[in-house]
């Protein structure tokens, strides 16, 4: 496969990984729009599969990761956009404000939502703090995802950032 | 104390705040080399 079909098969993955992860996350926000502790009466199917989709959207955010990175990497702009310099200045936005958002999710959103799920005993009480947790840290990444869709799309047809 | 990001309404406006923010910071960035 050459490396130009690599990216068209890049930004595919990245497109269905960003899809997996926030349409994960933006359904999580429209059934949940305030904090609610799982309850010890909610149904045991209802967290078998908390667990599935937690790993799905989870490992689609590397998917994510890896294909941008691949993508801007075959462009030649990869180092442009991390040091925000020149036109690259704009993905590279983009690019840290999805950076933050895996970091948050593997870092900050995944060690407690562990606990919530049983991945990691934990007593009743810490498993709603960490449910909380969980859900300020997901939300942090709703509003991160904005901002980082505007740049995605934005790295492209941006020509309204000259003045 | 509910941060604003724990209502719906709240996270949208951050959210918008945000891009808007980093979308001056760009251009600004962009214009400085053109």
């Amino acid at each position: 496969m050459s490396l130009a079909m690599l990216d068209v098969v890049a930004r595919l993955l990245h497109i269905f990984g960003v899809v997996i992860w926030l349409g994960h996350n933006y359904v999580n926000v429209i059934q949940n729009p305030v904090f609610r502790p799982i309850q010890p009466t909610d149904p045991g199917d209802l967290a078998a599969a908390l667990k599935r989709e937690h790993g799905t959207f989870r490992y689609a955010s590397l998917v994510v990761l890896v294909t941008g990175v691949y993508m801007l990497w075959y462009r030649g702009i990869l180092f442009d956009a991390l040091t925000l310099s020149g036109h690259a200045a704009v993905i590279g936005i983009g690019v840290w404000v999805g950076f933050l958002m895996v970091l948050n999710l593997w870092f900050v959103l995944w060690p407690h939502q562990k606990k919530v799920l049983g991945f990691v005993p934990a007593p009743d009480e810490e498993c709603i703090r960490c449910s909380r947790v969980a859900f300020l840290s997901s939300r942090t990444n709703s509003i991160l995802s904005v901002a980082a869709f505007f740049f995605m799309v934005s790295g492209a047809h941006g020509l309204f950032f000259y003045a | 104390m509910k941060l604003p990001h724990e209502t719906l309404r709240g996270t949208l406006v951050a959210g918008i705040a945000l891009t808007i923010l980093l979308f001056l910071l760009a251009r600004m960035l962009v214009n400085e080399i053109a």
